[in-house]
């Protein structure tokens, strides 16, 4: 048997894309392999199995350890793992279990997986250290509408339909909530980032969601608060940049020459 | 290539993120951690972190699964470029992988597949774990596979696997309880396999727990690492350090987690074989 028939065979048996038979003429005396070539194919979908659940702890203790396991499985088997690390395996874990809602029949459990991906995002970025609590304190209203900021690489906000952020929160592994528990088919937008050791979440208000997602995409703060304002008429602007601020939500602050200021004046004003 | 930190002939314990406060707080002698380096590719964050910190008090050895230096695809730049990164940061004495391979026409298996033991998978295997070796600056050890099938082949295990080494000019990582299971699944003798590997190849030393196959019983165990080590893999360590002399060996656990506690047990239990087999070579000479 030569080397390349060999890999051949036991890659696609591995992948279950032929069965046992298909190793009979790898073995010596080419005898049946049985059942104990099932090692073979078992080994490699626990690998993924098991990095799935590191990586989605929430999602598992929801779901208990049958159930999980059998969809782990099953997405393993559709979407084996592109890289040689597993650390970030299961990217498209939510999308697999929105497809799969007509078996389940639990339209909220995707967000679930969505949440658990928003904290690994933020627990497996890079480091970085937040912006003083002061920096903005020494820049004029002005300046400081046309300057840009940059987030921590931590940030990603995930946006669910249903209103499970309460939920995620209080799950603990092997946890299970209450059966009664009413979910409520509500948007929420949660934030993820982590801003030393730790990953910290909480749910957006709406202000909050519109002025990050302006700042997220380059925008100049005074573009950022006029959205957080658009979203949320009432928001205190001064008490919203100085909590992000204070939270850790930004590490650079660009400041950029006056071309925009009166653009910004109302923004400014609320300062 | 750099030279790495002069291994310790102690023992080790497979650090697993679970303990990884109890691991930096001890101050138990000689221990020692390994980690599977797939593990730490990460941009940042507290597993980063935490590696540093234990660094700081401990040698490290790096136990690859992800290289696939039996397979046919060519080596993925990205997993040897992080390689090369966690090397340059973390300096372990020691940076080991499998006579296996685990990935074919871009499909990555996460399982460590068996290769036949002929010449020509030979002289492929040794061909890759040079230019691995030359790919990531460090001369590496190739851990022997656990057998699960008796695969038609051309030369027995220790042969091989000594000819890989003879070639290549990589060192062996013998895994204690894959010579164990391998006996038991396709009947060869452990003590003659032991006697039949040169102990100046050999540069750390693997024992684990293994478990029954839930279908087939004893007759077929599976190289699991969720147990603690049996006796019979305890005895066989006692006669490889017998006849390789002390080499680091490393007790892995990788399922069913105990608390931090009980595998410093496992550790009490191999420095103590360590030294009844350092102290019988000491009389002996």
């Amino acid at each position: 048997m030569r080397l390349e028939q060999h890999i051949e065979a036991m890659s696609s048996f591995a992948a279950g894309r032929a069965g046992a038979a298909a190793l009979t003429p790898l073995m010596d005396s080419r005898a049946h392999p049985g059942q104990r070539a099932q090692v073979y194919r078992n080994s490699g979908i626990l690998a993924c199995v098991e990095a799935l659940r590191s990586n989605n702890l929430r999602l598992a203790a929801v779901m208990g350890d049958a159930f999980f396991s059998a969809l782990a499985r099953a997405y393993a088997d559709a979407e084996p793992p592109s890289t040689r690390s597993l650390v970030g395996y299961g990217v498209s874990l939510a999308h697999f279990i929105a497809a799969a809602e007509s078996e389940h029949g639990l339209p909220w459990l995707a967000d679930i997986a969505r949440l658990d991906r928003g904290w690994l995002n933020a627990h497996l970025a890079p480091d970085a250290d937040p912006l003083a609590p002061g920096a903005l304190a020494e820049i004029d209203g002005s300046t400081l509408m046309v300057s840009t900021l940059t987030m921590h690489p931590s940030l990603n906000i995930i946006d669910i339909e249903w209103a499970v952020a309460s939920l995620w929160t209080d799950l603990k592994s092997g946890e299970l909530p209450n059966r009664q528990m009413h979910l409520a088919c509500r948007s929420e937008h949660v934030l993820f980032w982590r801003p030393e050791g730790e990953v910290r979440m909480r749910v957006l208000h709406p202000g909050e969601h519109a002025f990050l997602s302006s700042a997220m995409s380059q925008s100049p703060l005074g573009d950022a608060c006029e959205a957080a304002l658009a979203a949320e008429p009432s928001i205190d602007l001064s008490h919203l940049i100085a909590g992000a601020v204070s939270s850790g939500l930004f590490i650079t602050i660009a400041q950029q020459g006056g071309a925009n200021h009166d653009t910004h004046s109302e923004a400014a004003g609320w300062l | 290539m750099q030279l790495p930190p002069s291994p310790p002939s102690t023992a080790g314990l497979g650090l697993k993120p679970e303990h990884f406060a109890p691991a930096l707080e001890t101050e138990v002698e000689g221990l020692w951690f390994e980690v599977h380096p797939e593990n730490y590719m990460v941009q940042g964050g507290p597993r980063l972190a935490w590696l540093t910190a234990i660094r700081e008090k401990r040698q490290l050895s790096f136990h690859g699964v992800g290289a696939s230096l039996g397979g046919l695809d060519p080596f993925d730049r990205q997993h040897t470029h992080d390689l090369r990164l966690l090397i340059e940061r973390f300096d372990p004495f020691q940076v080991s992988e499998h006579a296996t391979f685990s990935a074919h026409k871009t499909r990555y298996h996460a399982d460590l597949l068996p290769l036949p033991r002929t010449q020509e998978a030979l002289i492929h295997l040794a061909d890759r774990v040079d230019a691995f070796q030359a790919l990531i600056g460090r001369r590496i050890l190739i851990e022997n596979p656990t057998n699960y099938l008796p695969f038609a082949c051309e030369l027995d295990e220790p042969e091989f696997l000594v000819e890989v080494a003879r070639r290549s000019g990589c060192g062996l990582l013998m895994d204690i309880n894959n010579i164990w299971v391998s006996a038991n699944n396709v009947g060869v003798d452990p003590y003659a396999y032991v006697r039949a590997i040169p102990g100046e190849l050999v540069g750390e030393i693997h024992v684990a727990g293994h478990s029954q196959d839930p279908g087939l019983g004893a007759k077929f165990l599976i190289d699991s690492h969720d147990a603690p080590v049996s006796e019979g893999v305890w005895h066989l360590l006692a006669v490889a350090l017998h006849a390789w002399g002390a080499r680091p060996v490393l007790v892995e656990r990788d399922g069913n987690i105990p608390p931090f506690d009980d595998l410093l047990a496992e550790f009490h239990h191999a420095t103590r074989i360590l030294t009844a087999s350092q102290e019988a070579a000491h009389d002996a000479a």
